[in-house]
């Protein structure tokens, strides 16, 4: 007479002696993915674990039940569809989750209890087994990957939206400025007319305070002017919008053309420019106009910040390709505390200097800008107490 | 190269015209644009003029949908469009506009359901004039130069690759893409044996 | 009955082929002409035709316009497109022009049916 226990132990070295049935049913049940299969008649006859804490519906009511009959509201459906190709024709398909918005009716529960929808993402493939048939269903639960691509898009949204604010914002800047230049620079144009007519006489001799007050005047407008021109530069090259006409030049035909118009402004000093002997035809790439500014910032600089009946030097050298030109001034060179800042825009060396040296302390910046345009570069060498030499480095024109 | 007459090119064109005028409307159903499909161009060369082909058309990398498939025939199929097309193509089909330049990950999954319903046709097509059966795999998406795709380094000298040249047509615009059939020679000597046959049917 | 006249248009020469057996099997006393494009097709236009079988997907004009036109110029010929393409769009057109419409593949069913519009 076998006992209970014995009983038990029997049975379980029947279950071991076929391990397959229940073992793979239990790893099936394991599965992290909806499966359910059906056979060549549209019968379920797999039905695992997930599919039904997703559907809240028991194998035993789905066995053996048509798929029609399981899913009504899936007939005529793509979903149908793949699983009929797959048993009559063994396609294997894929339903992704973008195209096919809400396949199976599964459902979870969030956190709070409530019963929300799984986005799934659904691949059929068919299987043949004993000369039978079969079509496998796998469901993916891919809600974290929707979740994640939602933030995505409003990420991207954003980042579209702030950038398309900051070029809305950039535009307005260059609008508003110059209308303002626009506003500005027409009756300063008119002031400097009616003091020039002034200061020439035509209006009538001056007496010679008089004559004094309408220079000072007068260079102040040209202060003005020549700011209201910098300040429309720096906009321009900062909105992208500097046109270069990049091309062969001459570089000692252009740099003595720039010594001459800086001429005056060197005598106003007492400062002579002096050009290097011997050196011709030298050809380098660039915006004929764009580099005479440069130049012209680096003479009236040197003419600046010499000391009175001075030379300011300009040397020029070639290497590896470039040329380098260098504007060397005698006066007090550059104080360690502004080296760092020398480029930067609106920044001269020393508040109280301004109203000596003049000048609207947006020069370099642009020059700086105006030689990374053309591929060069601008830097400094200074001594306190010695003098500056600021250098320019301009690729060589190569034709082809 | 294959020659193959004027004739049974038509033939093969015509069968795939008819395949691709299925998918088409397949796709039509599950999107909000309709879509045609047609293919133009069909021909036979090897690995690495099949990738000159593509390098040739396209200066930027071509990204789409590849199926293994087995049976009749061994090989891979490839869907295969330029980068910003196959964009424009998953985007106009789902109906979005997103400010990303690549494909996010359930793009790309919906371009693999495109080009899995394309190439299931196509094959099924071609299983069809071999009177045998092809299976295929599960799509994978991919990306690569014409080189890198038809993995001309790697691999056997005697592949043909069927090369199709393929029109996506939606409302908005037309676009032009590949289907290729990357197979073996006996594959190919089995196809036209049975194409010859059917056409000789007619 | 009588001897009837069908103008056959499609690039594709296989298809003329099989479109052409058909026809001639059920009646080798009809007359066919065919097409390999919309424009070669409009060259035919005064040759009394009964019967045009249309592919839709064609290089150069496509079938539905080529349809529109013989339309026009034959009022009393039935006119058949005959495409893979499917697409709403196209059945809603050719219903809306009074033409018939048959999906392909090619087979004698489908022929017969159109055949026997003008028998």
């Amino acid at each position: 007479m076998l006992s209970e226990v014995d009983k038990m132990n029997h049975e379980m070295e029947v279950e071991s002696a076929a391990p397959s049935g229940r073992l793979f049913e239990k790893v099936l049940d394991l599965s992290e993915n909806g499966l359910f299969l059906v056979d060549a008649d549209r019968k379920i006859i797999l039905w695992n674990e997930w599919m039904v804490q997703a559907s809240s519906v028991e194998p035993v009511d789905v066995i053996g039940k048509v798929f029609s009959q399981v899913f009504p509201d899936l007939v005529g459906k793509r979903i149908e569809l793949v699983i009929n190709t797959a048993l009559d024709m063994r396609t294997a398909s894929l339903l992704s989750r973008s195209l096919n918005k809400s396949i199976f009716p599964l459902y979870y529960a969030n956190v709070g209890g409530k019963k929300m929808r799984i986005e799934q993402s659904v691949i059929v493939k068919p299987v043949q087994s004993d000369g039978h048939d079969y079509c496998m269903v796998q469901i993916t639960d891919v809600t974290p990957m929707v979740q994640r691509e939602s933030v995505l898009r409003v990420l991207a949204k954003e980042a579209a939206e702030g950038q398309k604010a900051a070029e809305g914002v950039s535009q307005m800047k260059s609008q508003f400025t110059s209308t303002v230049s626009h506003e500005l620079r027409t009756p300063l144009t008119s002031i400097r007319g009616s003091l020039g007519l002034i200061a020439s006489g035509v209006m009538g001799e001056l007496q010679p305070e008089v004559s004094r007050l309408i220079g000072i005047a007068s260079n102040n407008t040209e202060r003005l002017l020549f700011l209201i021109n910098d300040i429309l530069d720096m906009e321009k090259i900062e909105a992208g919008k500097m046109n270069f006409v990049m091309g062969p030049v001459d570089l000692i035909v252009v740099l003595k053309q720039s010594i001459e118009a800086n001429q005056p402004y060197g005598e106003q000093y007492h400062v002579r420019y002096l050009l290097q002997d011997g050196i011709s035809g030298i050809i380098v790439n660039a915006d004929t106009d764009r580099i005479m500014q440069v130049f012209s910032n680096l003479l009236s600089n040197a003419a600046k910040f010499s000391l009175e009946g001075s030379d300011v030097d300009i040397n020029v050298s070639e290497s590896n390709g470039m040329v380098r030109v260098e504007v060397k001034d005698y006066g007090a060179g550059i104080p360690l505390q502004f080296q760092s800042r020398i480029f930067d825009k609106f920044s001269q060396a020393d508040g109280s200097n301004t109203r000596k040296v003049g000048g609207t302390g947006l020069g370099l910046s642009i020059s700086r800008a105006i030689m990374e345009m053309m591929d060069g570069t601008i830097g400094f060498v200074t001594e306190e107490g010695k003098g500056t030499t600021f250098y320019l480095d301009i690729c060589l024109f190569n034709k082809g | 190269m294959l020659d193959i007459t004027e004739l049974q090119r038509d033939y093969i064109t015509e069968i795939l015209n008819i395949s691709m005028g299925r998918a088409a409307s397949v796709l039509s159903e599950m999107v909000s644009e309709e879509v045609s499909l047609s293919v133009p161009e069909v021909d036979f060369v090897q690995r690495n003029i099949a990738a000159e082909k593509f390098d040739q058309a396209n200066v930027s990398t071509m990204s789409g949908v590849t199926q293994s498939i087995r049976g009749a025939i061994y090989g891979d199929a490839l869907l295969m469009f330029p980068e910003e097309k196959t964009l424009s193509i998953v985007r106009i089909l789902l109906g979005e506009t997103l400010p990303v330049e690549s494909l996010t990950e359930m793009e790309q999954e919906a371009m693999c359901e495109i080009g899995n319903i394309i190439l299931n046709s196509v094959v099924s097509s071609i299983a069809d004039i071999l009177k045998k059966e092809i299976m295929s795999s599960l799509p994978r998406f991919i990306k690569g130069t014409g080189c890198e795709v038809f993995a001309v380094e790697t691999s056997n000298d005697d592949d043909l690759v069927m090369f199709l040249k393929v029109n996506f047509g939606l409302e908005s615009q037309s676009i032009n893409g590949y289907v290729t059939l990357i197979l073996n020679v006996d594959s190919l000597q089995d196809f036209i044996f049975q194409l010859n046959e059917q056409i000789n049917a007619i | 009955m009588g001897e009837k006249k069908v103008l056959i248009v499609d690039d594709s020469r296989v298809s003329r082929m099989l479109i052409k057996s058909v026809v001639v099997d059920r009646h080798p006393e009809w007359g066919i002409v065919e097409s390999g494009c919309g424009d070669e097709a409009l060259t035919h236009v005064d040759e009394g035709i009964d019967l045009m079988i249309i592919d839709f997907n064609m290089p150069g004009m496509d079938g539905m316009t080529l349809a529109e036109k013989m339309k026009r110029l034959y009022p009393t010929a039935y006119i058949s497109m005959l495409t893979a393409n499917v697409q709403e769009s196209i059945q809603q057109r050719a219903n809306e022009l009074g033409i018939g419409f048959e999906k392909k593949p090619i087979t004698e069913d489908k022929i017969a049916n159109i055949m026997s519009q003008v028998e």
